[in-house]
């Protein structure tokens, strides 16, 4: 009798302390992407990457995450308009940052929203940021879509300007990230 | 106990036996090799040691190597789409290299070429304002000598030619010559069409100024043939002040 207790008391311990299904979700690079936006007097600015490579661990059962990077070349930013994006990669730096980048491991869930803590670099300076997304899972994929924005000036970004006059400080991001479950 | 001692002996004795029978295989095999190939003295090891991992790596002394540093490419340094002036005045054997204005195509000094196309670029936002007010002032008087006949009007109109000129020639100088972006796609976009609208002004500011040193006032009227190419004059200026305006303004959008 005492060993039948014991064998279930072990067993339920072991199911209590099963880890997490934590897997590394593959990212979907063809369906993912990131815009920026950019606000100038004249006119808005809005230029796309699809060039990004996002990397998550997450549970896909429990619909938890444990570890989000994204990757983005800023080189591949295409507004449209090429003088523009080389103008905007003169003012980044690109030459000597061709990256961008952002490391999160600490996620709030509240409603059908997450909230990634982590650190982006940019421009070579690295500060914490909360970016917030709205996760979508579904069969056979998980797609993320996010914002954020950023200050120009605190990123030690020189604003650019046209016809002398310099754009809005505030340079928005949105995102969309898709990871394959299978 | 004896027989466990007996066991454990034996083993030993077979577990040395099968290395000193590889030692021997080993040493026949043709994967033998020396400490180096021009040092036949040495002693002789066997290749397979070399990816082993008998070494304990508790033992090894610290990798002191410094960490590579990030090796930029210069490839991505130039757009692939040069214009034929910009290859040959800023390629990666361009005529300012060649004369030493610009230094070798290094991340550095395509960094400094970059500042310096942002000033260059920068003046040729504002003298293309300046050319633009200067053009008016020229159109506007033009028209007042061509309705008044004063000859204070052509004085000044003349005055202004030169003056538009020189700053015309300046402003387009300022882009032509300045270094190339670090991206340059092949599309259509605003400066594209700033740029084809600049070759119609730029055929304007050339033909403009040939068929006004044509118009001849004798005895203080037009002919009838330098009417017509007062005319003439009068409405190439119009055009190409326009198109002028025009590729000002595209740019903002």
């Amino acid at each position: 009798m005492i060993t039948r207790v014991l064998a279930v008391a072990c067993a339920a311990l072991v199911c209590a302390e099963a880890p997490a299904q934590v897997k590394h979700l593959a990212c979907m690079k063809d369906q993912s992407s990131m815009t920026y936006r950019l606000v100038h007097p004249l006119h808005k600015i809005e230029a796309t990457s699809k060039d990004v490579a996002y990397d998550l661990e997450a549970d896909p059962v429990a619909h938890t995450f444990k570890h989000v990077s994204g990757t983005v070349d800023v080189t591949t930013f295409d507004s449209g308009n090429s003088n523009r994006d080389s103008h905007a990669m003169e003012v980044i730096d690109a030459i000597d940052y061709p990256d961008a980048s952002f490391e999160g491991s600490g996620f709030v869930q509240r409603g059908d929203s997450l909230y990634a803590n982590g650190k982006i670099t940019f421009h070579g300076v690295t500060k914490d940021v909360t970016i917030a997304s709205v996760p979508h899972w579904s069969e056979g994929k998980l797609e993320v879509d996010g914002s954020f924005t950023l200050s120009l000036t605190e990123f030690k970004i020189d604003r650019p300007s046209l016809l002398m006059i310099p754009v809005e400080d505030a340079l928005s991001f949105t995102f969309t990230a898709v990871f394959g479950l299978q | 106990m004896r027989l466990f001692l007996l066991l454990l002996t034996l083993a030993a004795l077979a577990v040395s036996a099968t290395e000193a029978q590889t030692d021997s295989t080993r040493a026949s095999s043709p994967e033998m090799t020396s400490g180096t190939l021009d040092s036949p003295d040495l002693p002789r090891f066997p290749a397979s040691w070399a990816t082993s991992d008998f070494l304990d790596p508790s033992l090894a002394l610290p990798d002191t190597t410094p960490p590579a540093m990030p090796v930029r490419s210069t490839a991505h340094l130039l757009p692939e789409n040069m214009s034929f002036m910009e290859r040959g005045l800023w390629g990666e054997s361009g005529f300012f290299r060649s004369i030493g204005i610009a230094g070798e195509l290094t991340p550095e000094a395509r960094k400094s070429e970059l500042s310096a196309r942002r000033v260059m670029l920068t003046m040729h936002q504002i003298g293309g304002f300046v050319t633009l007010g200067l053009l008016g002032a020229t159109v506007y008087y033009g028209q007042r000598y061509l309705n008044y006949s004063d000859r204070t009007d052509r004085s000044k109109h003349q005055e202004f030619v030169t003056f538009a000129i020189v700053s015309y020639g300046l402003t387009g100088l300022l882009a032509v010559i300045s270094p190339p972006p670090l991206i340059r796609r092949n599309e259509t976009s605003t400066t594209t069409i700033h740029k084809t609208l600049a070759w119609i002004h730029f055929a304007g500011m050339v033909l403009t100024p040939i068929v006004g040193g044509m118009i001849r006032k004798r005895s203080g009227k037009f002919s009838y043939d330098d009417l017509a190419t007062a005319h003439f004059h009068q409405v190439s200026a119009y055009i190409t002040t326009g198109v002028f305006a025009a590729s000002l303004v595209v740019i903002t959008f």
